[in-house]
């Protein structure tokens, strides 16, 4: 069998292979550009861009967990007229699909964010991170409820040049009925998952750990919680997911596409293994030889058919 | 250049009951550090704990990296019960380094605790690659008790000038090692041009800027930090910029950091 085909198009635009880097832990990509050809990846989602430039919480903004970590950054960033001046001339460089995360804390924010960016180059996709509370508004988490979803979905599309991805939060009771209004909201795909809210505490000091005391739990901690709310959602809509949410290696890629996800997003993992994503890229054309996939979107959805190949051993998967 | 090799333990020597030296071998690392460099070690296969730990450099020489560190948790633990041959996933080496002092400056190393290794490489380093002469550097160590001292035994090796202190007075000058620097500098220290570098924890690093900057001396700190990644993106190793609402990144910003340039 010849090299499987690695190569996804959703929403118009043809990634390399399905494997993106996630927000916040890929910076605008010039730290990784001197470890890793980025070149190989499908992508690079940018670290959230707001209006005006944030230094972030003061530390201590991370704490280790079990296969996991908190993190309260604080959305630390060097705003949109900074970022175009002087970020995206070393994006526009790379040989790979570029992602600008957009966050904000009014509906006033984030349309003067993706309008600036409307007029820049170099730009393939814009995800919308949802999960900020409106200040501007009723101080909700636009990512909580359907109505607020939908409205900042279908405000942003309407002035938006680029496809949208809208990342999802899992902190919700109905993690598909968000998903649904910001489809109906127009939304080109949809990304999740977002962080669950956690914390830590000392024990002798009786301090939180973060000086934010709440944070982001994201690691292999959340993979099972992240493949749940993906099969919800895939359920729910007819839009193309993009999962995150503990993904490790190649491995772990395809589990995220067998439930539904059509590209996928390494965050942690970047701070593990620095290497994580070229490595999986090539894990995968191992792993479809073995399954006999000729072409990775085969893999989408894939659950719950009766896929099995006569008389091959597969390695036991992880717990079993 | 970052590289990200397999690094082998050559040798281990227990210096106290909760302190490791390693020394490794890792060609294409160790020949590229240079004083105050860091690396990122995974001590663990799995994901417990998930994250590298950051170690400073105590000593390379071209084909071998040393690291000094106390067992403080998790990770630590782990890195302890190394014996040799054990190998590891190591990423490196990382950081900026310190500025080399003018020819008519004395070097004063202002070292806290299990914070000396840096100074011990730089001290090296100025020795044996730029032929500062050794009575050119003083290195101030601070301890908790005389127990602590076989940990010296590198930094005493030097032939350098070398002064204790001790948090119970069992040692050398009773007191931190900050009050150390204050009276020697108030007692010799006066009359020359001095820089002066220094590790430890942020509250003696924050006394001793107080006390370079009040002077106008030159001082410059390695920091340490909690850092998942360690190569400038996950943002966690935040210090504060002096007098501005930002922060620096510790681990691609520094560790290395003047005085004057942050907030402990």
């Amino acid at each position: 069998m010849s090299i499987a085909n690695l190569s996804i198009e959703i929403c118009g635009i043809k990634f390399r292979n399905p494997i993106l880097t996630a927000s916040g832990t890929f910076g605008y990509g010039e730290e990784f550009d001197k470890i890793i050809d980025l070149s190989k990846l499908g992508g690079i989602v940018t670290k959230s861009i707001t209006k005006h430039p944030r230094p972030g919480h003061p530390p201590p903004r991370t704490h280790e967990t079990s296969a996991g970590m908190l993190n309260a950054i604080g959305l630390a960033n060097v705003g949109v007229d900074r970022f175009i001046e002087e970020k995206i001339p070393f994006l526009k460089t790379l040989d790979t699909r570029i992602i600008v995360n957009v966050a904000g804390f009014s509906m006033e924010e984030y349309t003067y964010t993706v309008e600036r960016l409307n007029d820049t180059d170099g730009i393939d996709m814009l995800e919308i991170n949802i999960s900020c509370p409106n200040v501007g508004a009723d101080g909700l988490e636009f990512s909580s409820s359907a109505k607020r979803a939908h409205e900042l979905t279908s405000e942003l599309k309407k002035i938006s040049r680029h496809p949208l991805m809208i990342k999802l939060s899992p902190n919700v009771t109905s993690i598909a009925e968000i998903a649904k209004a910001a489809e109906e909201g127009g939304a080109d795909c949809l990304s999740l998952i977002n962080t669950l809210v956690g914390m830590g505490v000392n024990h002798y000091t009786f301090k939180p750990i973060l000086t934010n005391i709440t944070g982001g739990l994201s690691g292999p901690a959340i993979k099972p919680v992240a493949l749940a709310k993906i099969w919800q959602v895939y359920n729910a809509v007819n839009i193309p997911l993009v999962g995150i949410g503990g993904i490790m290696d190649h491995l772990d890629v395809a589990e995220f596409m067998i439930v539904g996800a059509s590209l996928v997003q390494f965050g942690t993992a970047n701070f593990v293994n620095p290497d994580c994503t070229v490595k999986a890229a090539e894990g995968l054309v191992d792993y479809l030889k073995q399954v006999d996939i000729s072409d990775i979107s085969e893999l989408i959805g894939k659950m719950g058919g009766t896929y099995e190949i006569q008389g091959k051993n597969f390695p036991a998967c992880q717990g079993t | 250049m970052i590289f990200n090799p397999r690094v082998k333990v050559v040798e281990k020597n227990q210096l106290l009951p909760d302190m490791v030296h390693l020394k490794f071998e890792g060609e294409n690392l160790a020949s590229r550090a240079v004083p105050a460099n860091f690396v990122q070690i995974k001590v663990a296969r799995g994901l417990d704990p998930i994250f590298r730990r950051p170690m400073s450099i105590h000593y390379a020489d071209g084909k071998t990296f040393e690291m000094v560190f106390r067992t403080v948790g998790k990770g630590t633990q782990i890195l302890s019960k190394a014996e040799p041959g054990k190998e590891f996933d190591c990423i490196g080496p990382l950081g900026n380094s310190f500025r080399l002092p003018e020819n008519n400056e004395k070097a004063v190393m202002v070292a806290g605790g299990v914070g000396f290794p840096p100074l011990y490489f730089f001290s090296r380093f100025l020795i044996e690659k730029h032929n500062f002469p050794k009575d050119n550097i003083i290195f101030l160590f601070g301890m908790k008790t005389v127990a602590e001292k076989p940990m010296a035994g590198d930094v005493l090796s030097l032939g350098i000038p070398v002064e204790f202190s001790t948090d119970d007075g069992s040692y050398g000058f009773h007191g931190f090692v900050t009050d150390l620097f204050e009276a020697h500098f108030a007692k010799n220290m006066r009359q020359e041009k001095i820089r002066i570098y220094s590790c430890g924890p942020n509250p003696m690093m924050k006394r001793l800027s107080q006390i370079a900057l009040s002077f106008k001396l030159p001082c410059q700190l390695s920091l340490e930090g909690a850092m998942p990644c360690g190569v400038g993106t996950c943002l966690g190793c935040a210090v504060k910029k002096r007098g501005e609402n930002d922060y620096y990144r510790v681990c691609q910003d520094g560790p290395v950091f003047n005085a004057e340039e942050v907030e402990l």
